[in-house]
């Protein structure tokens, strides 16, 4: 009999194929600037969720940083654009060096506390990085903005010269992030790393008996967390070509957990349909920001109380019982 | 105006926002050692406070006092269903579901006051006319009056923790769960008065706030960020912590804002919290004896 892990992997490749092929054909059929509009904001609001679920899904620890890590990366890539007139592509790699060399500065005290005061201190970051980009007017023009964000270009010497200005190539490049980050980061939580960040959820104190260096790892997760905040920072202030110290505001905090938690923490699929999901639905309930809000908070409210692996979560617990049925058969 | 008229003002300033403070970090900080719920739905209690004393007091014509007495009520009842519906089902969960839970909690309250009431800031006039004058320098009575209150009901939480059966059961319940079992304290029923309690007091603080600043949806979010630097600095739990720490901040705050800088008195509160959590993450006046 064929090994049965074997058949899996290639079913999963089958369907991740199936999935990309299906995302980037999307331009074929359908142009429409609205929805292409909807689907690269709901990929950029993916990345940032998926730097949220490898902290709180992963690690176990709930950063509320994440989204001052997107605006930091956001205003990185935006002041090289339009200050220093550097590329997109500079921009990007300094929007994801930046929060991370932050996130590990911040890391070292904010790390070694408890769970509850990690939670008070990045609320607390946030909230500093909120003030300082609003106050520091010389740089980041304060409450008024920057407009005028270019879009990137990338030309390859002569043989390639491509400009992501439209809505179709802006969702393509996109794509491709989401698609590189799906990729690596199954192969990140299913590597030795990964297993040492989930050890950390489960039993902090358990894993540094084993001999885990706790304190490196969750460095590292919240490094990474941070750096795939600016991608997504850096992917937002290019496309909407205009930021204000709005980044910063609850509303996306609330949007990347009602993302996550409901679309399950702890696995690479559930904030992927969590994003779909809160995407649409918003479509379907085309009233008041604030009213959808409070459907979002009822929404997380009830996921907390009766479903808290989220849907991910119990996909995942279903399959392992089929599994485990399976195996008894035998 | 001479250099000591504008530091009695200042003092005097800081010392209203010390009460107000104290008020909504010592109902935080109960919340906190007897459902080890860090409830950040809080502030949003304040601003429904502050919103039904404006009801009551603009919409239905009622005078301030009735107005206020309503306001904490209201709260507590709400309170009340959201410790019946969202709390109580969690309180045996991971520290991540209670946060999420009053983070949803708040999301729904906030957003719920910015439908009902748009983000237009209100005022509430309570129709108490004159000034008082303190040293040199007059203050508004509603001021006075919040001031007075506020330090007033304060001392009450104070005796009612210290000598009452309540309040020492209360007590009890914030030092030792499992010993709690053994008396026969009933644990469920001592949640649910501490909750409804430390609502009532961030209800209060709201309603004696509402005629001296303006009132809007997000005034919550502003305050309970202020509340945890307090019971942070004043160590999760401990009511004298939290008041000591609401004096620290609140002055603090008035003399940075009038002597300092503006932005340095809004970001005050957030460095406190980074600072003390780095250098004393048992609080300045808490012992070490929880591990958080």
């Amino acid at each position: 009999m064929v090994d049965r892990d074997f058949t899996n992997k290639i079913r999963r490749t089958l369907i991740y194929i199936i999935l990309a092929i299906g995302a980037l054909s999307v331009p074929f059929f359908t142009q429409s600037p609205y929805i292409l509009h909807i689907l690269i904001l709901t990929g950029i609001y993916l990345i940032l969720a998926q730097s949220l679920n490898l902290m709180l899904g992963y690690v176990g620890f709930l950063s509320l940083a994440q989204t001052a890590f997107f605006g930091i990366g956001a205003y990185t890539s935006t002041i090289l654009a339009v200050t220093y007139s550097q590329s997109f592509w500079v921009g990007l790699v300094l929007a994801i060096i930046i929060p991370s060399v932050i996130a590990a500065a911040v890391g070292i005290p904010f790390l070694r506390l408890s769970r509850h005061s990690f939670v008070i201190s990045t609320l607390g970051f946030l909230l500093i990085c909120w003030l300082i980009v609003r106050n520091w007017v010389e740089v980041t023009r304060g409450p008024l903005g920057i407009p005028g964000i270019p879009s990137p270009k990338l030309s390859v010497f002569n043989l390639l010269d491509l400009n992501f200005a439209g809505r179709v190539n802006y969702y393509i490049l996109v794509i491709v992030f989401v698609l590189v980050l799906h990729i690596l980061l199954t192969k990140l939580v299913r590597s030795r790393i990964g297993r040492a960040f989930i050890a950390i959820r489960e039993d902090e104190a358990l894993a540094q008996a084993v001999g885990i260096n706790t304190m490196k790892y969750k460095m590292l997760a919240f490094s990474i967390s941070a750096g795939i905040a600016g991608v997504a920072g850096s992917l937002f202030a290019h496309y909407i070509t205009f930021l204000d110290p709005t980044v910063f505001e609850f509303y996306n905090l609330e949007n990347i957990l009602v993302i996550t938690l409901v679309g399950g923490s702890g696995t690479i699929g559930g904030p992927m349909l969590g994003s779909i999901i809160f995407t649409i639905l918003p479509e379907l309930l085309r009233v008041a920001k604030e009213f959808r809000l409070i459907v979002y908070g009822a929404i997380l409210l009830l996921t907390v109380l009766l479903m808290p692996e989220g849907i991910g979560g119990k996909f995942k617990t279903y399959l392992h019982k089929r599994r485990i049925r399976e195996v008894y058969a035998k | 105006m001479s250099a000591e008229t504008i530091f009695t003002q200042h003092l005097v300033n800081g010392l209203l926002l010390s009460g107000i403070y104290g008020l909504v970090a010592a109902g935080l900080t109960l919340i906190y050692g007897v459902l080890e719920i860090v409830n950040f739905a809080h502030g949003e209690f304040y601003m429904l406070g502050a919103y039904f004393t404006f009801i009551a007091s603009a919409w239905l014509d009622l005078p301030y006092y009735i107005s206020v007495a309503l306001a904490v009520a209201l709260s507590t009842f709400i309170a009340l269903i959201v410790e019946r519906g969202a709390i109580r089902p969690i309180v045996e969960r991971s520290f991540e579901s209670k946060v999420l839970s009053t983070f949803a909690i708040s999301m729904i309250l906030a957003n719920t006051a910015l439908l009902l009431f748009t983000a237009t800031p209100r005022t509430v006039k309570t129709g108490l006319a004159g000034t008082i004058e303190i040293a040199g320098v007059f203050f508004s009575v509603e001021r006075v009056l919040a001031l007075l209150t506020g330090y007033l009901a304060f001392l009450a939480l104070h005796l009612f923790l210290q000598k009452t059966r309540i309040g020492k059961a209360i007590r009890a319940v914030a030092q030792n769960r499992d010993a709690c079992y053994v008396v026969g304290i009933d644990l469920n029923k001592m949640a649910r008065i501490t909750f409804g309690l430390g609502i009532g007091l961030a209800g209060l603080a709201g309603a004696l706030i509402a005629p001296i600043f303006s009132i809007e949806p997000s005034m919550g979010q502003a305050i309970v960020l202020k509340a945890f630097a307090i019971v942070i600095v004043g160590g999760f739990g401990s009511v004298k912590g939290a008041a000591l720490a609401a004096l620290i901040i609140g002055l603090g705050e008035s003399l940075v804002g009038g002597y300092v800088s503006a932005t340095l008195k809004d970001g005050l509160a957030f460095l406190i919290i980074i600072l003390v959590l780095i250098l004393r993450p048992q609080g300045i006046f808490g012992r070490a004896t929880r591990v958080l």
